[in-house]
């Protein structure tokens, strides 16, 4: 099974969700899809080794071949290419690689190339209960999707894997919770919390997932996100109080189910209803 | 000489645009007859690039100076590789900023 941690606004808890989850299911995969900052590892310390490099493809554009035709340059959606009155530019940040260019060019004078835009790495121990995966994007670069699609090809679908999102709702989080069994949704009892919350509620909706809520630092705020999830029928799944201890825990890079075990009942809790509720007992 | 400026308006009152790809207008002025002209910047809301299309258009109209305070990376190296000269001054009215370059660069 697959459980996607999502959430609209940054900040509001999805990794503490993600690895205490896992920890307490034990014998999980989790992928740590925030491949802009992934910190799950700062919890787990797992020693990491990179399994490959992402690349993507980029056009190679041979000068003698070219006669400046300009249709690459109508083709491509994302404008990495530019004619100048005696030369073709190519901006390889701005390309997504589809390939467009080199099937319209009439004097095949584009031809691909690699190009490497971050890694992979996973917990060198297979048997240490958790098996993480985690996807690294260069710095400067600023496509995160190739490397959360190469990370999912690890996914094992013997085992039960958790996807720890990246915030927001574009096409980062897209690629991340695509093909979940089901979607948890982290939030705060704030403005901004129940804000991003709806946002993120409208993509799972499109997109047809399962998805229920967790309301982390439940005692801030205000009763508001309570009200709209009941009022929409969303499944609130668990509350996690704002709470000295475990805000010491998470500060030293402790997961508070470590040291809370009575946590880890109510996390094994969850699991099992959002099993029940994804429709996989 | 073609000169285009950066502007936010498209009457002989309009200031310049400290961006550049996603400007609204561009002013064009010839300075053998000092004629201008407005259009409209088509890349204006370009959902990426808009920099280097927007660099593009500019340089296929034949400009050899931009006077715009604040271009992004990617539009100043199609800009050197098109050979065209980027001036960079504080906002003020386009017309100004014509005459101000005028002033300090001879022709």
């Amino acid at each position: 099974m697959r459980i996607a941690v999502a959430s609209g606004k940054g900040g509001t808890g999805k990794t503490t969700v993600s690895i205490n989850l896992a920890l307490s299911l034990g014998n999980v995969q989790l992928l740590d899809c925030d491949v802009e900052e992934p910190n799950c590892n700062l919890f787990l310390n797992h020693e990491l080794k990179k399994v490959r490099d992402v690349v993507v493809r980029v056009p190679f554009i041979s000068k003698d071949k070219c006669d400046l035709c300009m249709k690459c340059v109508d083709i491509c959606r994302f404008n990495a290419l530019v004619k100048l009155p005696k030369s073709l530019m190519l901006f390889p940040k701005l390309c997504h690689g589809c390939g467009a260019c080199s099937i319209v060019c009439p004097q095949g004078a584009i031809n691909e190339k690699c190009r490497s835009i971050g890694t992979i790495e996973r917990s060198v121990s297979k048997n240490c209960g958790t098996e993480l995966y985690q996807g690294q994007l260069n710095i400067g670069e600023p496509m995160a999707s190739p490397i959360i699609h190469a990370l999912k090809t690890h996914i094992d679908d013997t085992r039960t894997v958790i996807i720890d999102s990246p915030p927001g709702t574009a096409c980062p989080v897209i690629s991340a919770i695509t093909g979940a069994d089901y979607c948890v949704l982290v939030t705060e009892p704030t403005p901004f919390g129940l804000h991003d919350l709806s946002l993120a509620l409208e993509l799972v909706k499109e997109m047809r997932i399962p998805h229920g809520v967790v309301i982390n630092r439940c005692d801030l705020g205000d009763e508001r996100v309570d009200r709209y999830c009941a009022e929409n029928s969303i499944p609130v799944l668990m509350k996690i109080p704002n709470e000295m201890k475990i805000a010491e825990l998470y500060s030293q890079g402790i997961p508070f189910v470590l040291q809370m075990p009575h946590w880890k009942v109510n996390f094994v809790e969850m699991f099992r209803q959002l099993q029940e509720l994804a429709g996989r007992c | 000489m073609k000169i285009c400026v950066t502007t936010k308006n498209n009457g002989p009152e309009a200031g310049t645009d400290p961006h550049f790809g996603r400007c609204l207008y561009f002013m064009f002025v010839n300075t053998d007859d000092m004629q201008y002209e407005f259009v409209k910047n088509p890349y204006s809301s370009a959902s990426q690039g808009a920099g280097v299309r927007a660099a593009q258009y500019v340089a296929d109209r034949g400009a050899d100076v931009l006077i715009c305070s604040n271009p992004g990376p990617n539009a100043v190296s199609v800009m050197e590789t098109a050979g065209i000269q980027i001036v960079k001054y504080p906002e003020m009215k386009a017309i100004e900023a014509v005459q101000k370059f005028l002033e300090t660069n001879e022709i």
